[in-house]
């Protein structure tokens, strides 16, 4: 195990003149910064060996933390930048406070419920030859700073001066000791009662970046040096890889759980307290929950053993299809997909006793599929957190090997709860927890591909699920028709019906909000739908659509003004895009896209920038325009089919030249028809019937019709698209309109009528705003006009009997 | 009186089959009404995308679906969007009078409908109704903000401080069950409120909707059930039929038809369920109040007081005020609670529709006149009490057509109805000398049983 991480180290670039007793200290002091020889990425960069009590009736830790960094700067660093979130929750007037004043994920902070870190000592360790062991204070050079916005109230960045200035290559060790005080439940941190979900609660190092990879970035950020950004409202976060070993003592009441792997089996003090030590390598943060009511279900995922308790044989059929077509699709093997041996361990809440297994399923699910798809879960455990009820605002978090989820009391069982947060906050374990990218610089290459890959596996995986709705604290499986996305029939081009969602809610349609009309569009049966499928992009091309355009994708999280904003381009518009890219180069493709990206910036942190080049280089297309407009600007476009007309050519009247003799020469014969000045001219040129009869199918007596149509694109967003139409007798034609002009007007003669456009038939793009006037017919289908008649019409009445009860 | 011979007399009398006219004509209201709602809508369809002639699509697709809206949103100009907002208020308005019209119609000796009563009843009680309508729709306003602003921070103050999800959860369940009942009291009390207005010829609407809120109160479990009964009915009609709708798509054109009638049936059938619901209510409200029918007899039979019945201690002794019209709609005058001598100035009324009153027939009444279980009544409390064959020699007879020669309780001269202002005085005196000089009967006036608009099998004088 050493040996290969000495050899790792020693072809570092730095590391040869590192001597002997460095080596010895590195050894005493790091002996967690183990690089898996078998997989790239960065380096581990830092060591955290923390620990830590709690107190939980004061809701209180107190811990001891050394940590061990190795220089990756060019030049001597005198400074160290950690973060120092808990204090974040301080007073009103930090920065997150601020941004979103008492309300966060859902949820208020209690005024008097208040969280801080405060570093009680802090001593770098001296590590040359002659000060071996020697410690010294650095907490009077303690200062907090604001780099973000100089919000001088702010204490979520502390920056320290060193001692001892690190050079390149070298490594520091700074142990100090810390007491932090945990918020009520808020902004995905806190306590609720008993229960603990400890998230940015020690001092953490921030990313040391080179002049090179600042580079990449925009102000103030874009100089080397050390990354470290304030706590926002609207961004999570980034830290480099390193290796955590944590001790969590605790009341032996409760049950503790974390990322990474438990070391030993829990050691009971005498003092009533436990002792758990988790430990994990190359993960780059920590978090850990603590409660007494907690039950736990352990489960061994292992890929060579069938596994009947989760999975039937038609979903076990499903999962082996799914695997020989990524087989295919990426040329690999079968042992080139193998997956890994993960000890999945659930804590649960006593009241989602029942959802265990649906919840163990969902961890079993990301394990496979994600792992085809992206390369195998590297970890030996994954811990799966059902947060305590009144602690919502810790649900639904992601964090290395260690997840929060959300549920409630009752589910209904062919609906999305509790699977679909559990397999998205699995998903973040690759987008965010591997290829660990920005999240306060670019939140979409995790939350936006996050929402893709959860899509893509409900899709596969979970294909019998329908949409639910709450109703009177029960999860229905009907849907009320005010409430549903329109894309929810999309799945099927042609064969469904589908809208700009915005519009749907009544408060749109000039009738005011209120619990009343709510009541109303809740009464059940009449007004529901029942078993409509999740598909895809139910949620977030709907989500798209309810808000006028803020930012463009790519911009920093917390520079978006408010979460609704921030929440529709990284959350709704990033997986829109990607589905239209995905479209634009088909599902393989993509796939290879992201299996690349993968492998490329496994324990990495990649930029945008990274994944267009990938997407460009494997695609093997310059996709970068197309890119470019739905990532970095707000444009917007929408498609539509302007008018159609079918006209029999015999119907023109005028003065038409008939043709003599050869081309070119033309005689005015005098009125005529030009269904006549066509016919005979064809039949000069032979081109009538076999016995000089009139050619009645191609002949301009009858039955030739000049066929138009025209399309617009509306707004800026310019995407190639397809147009469909169909002519009576004939197969659907294409035609690629590449939409660069606004409009486009195709005329062409046929013998049949054009029966109907369509453009964009496939639906590939999916920031189309509206897809209702995607389409036309000639001749309207009055009978299903009608028939939605009816419904509209009973729908009224119904409305008109639940008022006449107050009149 | 139980509340299932309540229904049954709502039902016999939504059933009379002049009045299934009445219900026609409400569902012709409301059809109207609809149609013009989605009058904008239906020109759009056939030119969306809903007119793909793919029956997939219409297969896939059990109901309305929101593009609608959205089609009515888009296309629809904003002065059309706001007429269906004053759409939805003329219909409100529309019902007001219907619900008037049908109280009416209900209140008479047969209660079966004619258009004279029913439009005249209309156009008497709408202004009535229409303040109602206010007074209910703050009403929900105040129990909405209540609730908004007091119920749900202390739950959600609960909530957030629980671990206990179950419970919550229970609690929720315990809220909304309120909200929900809460609002259907309010309807219902509102409902009595029109009924008491009509029968007892009630003006001032906030101090009948007080004694209709006391009149729910003192028989919470009977107003409820018989409210509750017809909501699940009405639950029963919509849950039957949107199994139809289910169970047989549209996937042709002829289909369509189907639906369409469906739909037609369904709303009649829910307008129906409604008028069986207020005819039930109105039947309990008489059979425990009592009535004057429109010629001058009570309508229904009095019910025996309770001991604790405020209401009753209000009834002064009295008698009907009979008259005769072919057009017996109107005023009333009754011997029951919240009954004072300004009800008999329902004779204005009267008045106002050039009904001429007949000389008003006075005679004693005892405030607490001892009852007479009919053989044949097999009701619950409150009973009907049959009249007698002969009437003791002690209380006054009163034909059933009005006499010529009226006998006054006093010396108090008989004043025509023509000179409005000594009418009423004349009708308080009377009132006045009839609670103050008449002895109580021992025996029930034989007008106190009349025949019974909502159960005409009931025994009849």
């Amino acid at each position: 195990m050493f040996q290969s991480i000495f050899s790792d180290w020693k072809t570092g670039s730095r590391v040869r003149s590192i001597g002997f007793l460095f080596l010895a200290l590195f050894l005493v002091h790091f002996p967690l910064v183990r690089a898996s020889a078998q997989q790239g990425g960065e380096r581990p960069r830092v060591a955290y060996n923390i620990e830590v009590r709690l107190d939980p009736e004061k809701h209180q830790i107190t811990g001891k933390e050394t940590i061990t960094w190795v220089s990756n700067a060019e030049e001597p660093v005198s400074d160290l930048l950690f973060h120092l979130y808990l204090n974040a929750f301080k007073n009103e007037r930090t920065t997150l406070m601020t941004e979103s004043p008492l309300a966060r994920r859902g949820r208020s902070l209690r005024k008097g419920d208040w969280g801080y870190v405060d570093i009680t000592s802090l001593h770098q360790v001296m590590s040359d030859a002659g000060s071996d062991g020697t410690r010294v204070d650095l907490k009077p050079s303690l200062a907090f700073i604001q780099p973000d916005d100089g919000n001088p109230w702010d204490q979520t960045v502390g920056q320290v001066q060193l001692a001892e200035s690190v050079q390149p290559g070298q490594t520091v060790t700074v142990e100090l000791e810390f007491e932090a005080r945990f918020p009520h439940s808020f902004s995905r941190t806190g306590f609720h009662q008993d229960y603990l979900l400890a998230a940015q609660w020690f001092p953490k190092l921030g990313i040391y970046r080179t002049a090179r990879e600042a580079d990449r970035f925009p102000a103030p950020w874009n100089t080397a040096g050390w990354y470290c950004p304030q706590y926002h409202t609207h961004c999570e976060f980034a830290s480099d890889f390193g290796t955590y070993r944590v001790s969590i003592t605790a009341p032996s009441t409760h049950i503790v759980g974390a990322t990474g792997k438990l070391q030993s089996p829990e050691v009971e003090n005498q003092d009533g307290t436990t002792t758990w030590v988790f430990q994990q390598d190359r993960v780059h943060d920590f978090a850990w929950t603590a409660d007494p009511q907690f039950l736990v279900e352990e489960r061994t995922f292992d890929p060579l053993v069938p596994m009947e308790e989760f999975f039937s044989a038609e979903e076990e059929e499903r999962f082996q299809k799914e695997k020989a077509w990524v087989m295919e699709t990426l040329g690999l093997s079968s042992e080139e997909l193998a997956l890994r041996p993960v000890s999945v361990r659930l804590l649960l809440q006593p009241d989602h006793v029942n959802q265990a297994g649906r919840y163990l399923k969902a961890a079993m699910v990301g394990l496979r599929y994600y792992g085809i798809w992206f390369g195998a879960y590297p970890y030996e455990t994954l811990t799966v957190v059902d947060p305590a009820f009144g602690a919502g605002a810790t649900g639904g978090m992601e964090y290395p090997t260690f997840i929060t989820t959300g549920s409630q009391f009752l589910v209904h069982p062919r609906g999305t709860r509790p699977e679909g947060v559990t397999l998205h906050e699995f998903a973040h374990q690759f987008w965010y927890g591997l290829v660990a990218n920005d999240e306060f610089d670019e939140a979409w290459l995790d939350e936006g591909i996050t929402t893709y890959t959860t899509s893509r596996v409900l899709e596969a995986a979970y294909p019998d699920r329908i949409q639910t709705t709450s109703y009177g604290s029960f999860d229905v499986g009907r849907t009320p028709i005010l409430d549903l996305r329109p894309d929810l029939w999309s799945a099927e081009p042609l064969t469904t019906v589908s809208a700009d969602w915005d519009k749907l809610h009544l408060s749109r349609l000039a009738l005011p909000s209120s619990s009343i009309l709510d009541y109303f569009r809740d009464l059940p049966f009449l007004n529901y739908l029942p078993d409509v499928p999740v598909h895809r992009w139910a949620g977030t091309r709907a989500r798209f659509f309810d808000l006028e355009p803020g930012r463009a994708i790519r911009n920093r999280s917390y520079d978006f003004h408010d979460s609704e904003h921030y929440v529709r381009a990284v959350y709704v518009k990033a997986p829109l895009a990607l589905m239209t890219l995905e479209n634009m180069i088909g599902r393989p493709a993509f796939l290879k896209v992201l299996r690349e990206y993968s492998a490329r910036y496994r324990f990495g942190h990649p930029t945008g920038d990274d994944f267009l080049n990938t997407l460009n280089e494997v695609s093997g297309q310059d996709l970068s325009p197309f890119f470019v407009q739905m990532f970095d600007t707000t444009a917007r476009v929408d498609f539509e089919v302007v008018s159609l007309s079918s006209r029999e050519v015999s119907e023109f009247e005028g003065l038409f030249d008939e043709v003599q003799g050869d081309v070119g020469t033309r005689k005015t014969v005098g009125p005529k028809t030009f269904a006549e000045a066509r016919q005979r001219e064809k039949k000069r040129h032979g081109l009538m019937g076999f016995g000089g009869e009139e050619d009645t199918n191609s002949g301009a007596s009858s039955g030739q019709y000049l066929n138009t149509f025209v399309v617009r694109r509306s707004g800026s967003l310019v995407l190639p698209v397809t147009v469909t139409y169909k002519v009576e007798g004939r197969d659907p034609m294409e035609k690629l309109w590449d939409a660069k002009e606004a409009t486009l007007k195709y005329e062409f003669e046929d013998s049949g009528r054009l029966e109907w456009v369509y453009v964009d038939l496939m639906r590939k793009v999916l920031l189309d705003e509206t897809l209702t006037n995607n389409v036309k017919y000639r001749e309207p289908d009055k009978c299903a006009a009608r028939r939605f008649s009816v419904d509209v019409l009973r729908w009224a009445l119904n409305m008109l009997n639940f008022y006449s009860n107050f009149g | 009186m139980s509340i299932w011979t309540c229904l049954k007399r709502g039902f016999l009398f939504t059933l009379k089959p002049q009045n299934l006219v009445m219900l026609g004509l409400l569902l012709v209201v409301q059809a109207l009404a609809a149609l013009l709602m989605i009058s904008p809508l239906v020109p759009t369809l056939e030119e969306s995308v809903v007119a793909t002639p793919d029956q997939t699509t219409e297969v896939s697709l059990g109901t309305i679906t929101p593009w609608m809206l959205v089609e009515l949103h888009a296309k629809t100009p904003p002065g059309a969007k706001a007429g269906l907002g004053l759409g939805l208020i003329v219909f409100m308005l529309i019902n007001t009078f219907h619900s008037a019209g049908i109280l009416s119609v209900m209140r008479t000796t047969d209660g079966k409908f004619r258009f004279p009563r029913f439009f005249s009843g209309g156009g008497v009680y709408f202004l009535r109704f229409a303040r109602l309508l206010i007074l209910l729709g703050t009403a929900l306003f105040v129990f909405n903000w209540l609730v908004m602003e007091l119920l749900d921070p202390l739950i959600q103050e609960y909530g957030e401080d629980s671990r206990n999800e179950r419970s919550v959860f229970y609690l929720d369940l315990v809220r909304q069950f309120f909200v929900l009942s809460s609002v259907a009291c309010l309807v219902m009390v509102f409902e009595y409120a029109r009924i008491r207005t009509v029968v007892l010829e009630k003006r001032s609407m906030i101090l009948t909707t007080f004694a209709s809120i006391g009149f729910v109160l003192r028989r919470p479990i009977r107003t409820f059930s018989i409210f509750t009964v017809t909501f699940l009915l009405d639950m029963a009609v919509v849950g039957s039929f949107a199994l139809l709708f289910i169970l047989f798509p549209v996937t042709n054109a002829k289909m369509i038809g189907l639906h369409l009638l469906l739909t037609v049936f369904l709303a009649y059938l829910r307008v129906g369920v409604r008028v069986v619901r207020l005819a039930s209510e109105a039947a309990f409200f008489m059979e425990n109040v009592g009535s004057v029918s429109g010629d001058g007899r009570e309508l229904g039979p009095r019910s025996k007081p309770r001991d604790d019945d405020e209401s009753y201690d209000m009834v002064p002794s009295g008698a009907a005020v009979p008259f005769h019209t072919e057009k017996t709609f109107g005023p009333s005058s009754s011997a029951d609670e919240g009954v004072t001598a300004r009800e008999l100035e329902g004779a204005d009324l009267r008045r106002s529709h050039g009904v001429r009153p007949a000389p008003v027939l006075v005679a004693p009444i005892e405030k607490d006149p001892p009852r007479k279980k009919p053989e044949n009544q097999d009701l619950d409390v409150p009973q009907v009490v049959l009249p007698q064959e002969e009437p003791p020699a002690s209380v006054p007879t009163v034909p059933d057509e009005p006499a010529e020669e009226p006998v006054l309780p006093s010396d108090k001269k008989p004043v025509e109805p023509d000179e409005p202002e000594a009418w009423d005085e004349f009708q308080r005196d009377v009132s006045k000398e009839r609670r103050a000089d008449q002895p109580p009967s021992e025996e029930p006036p034989p007008w106190a049983v009349e025949s019974d608009p909502f159960n005409e099998d009931l025994p009849k004088k």
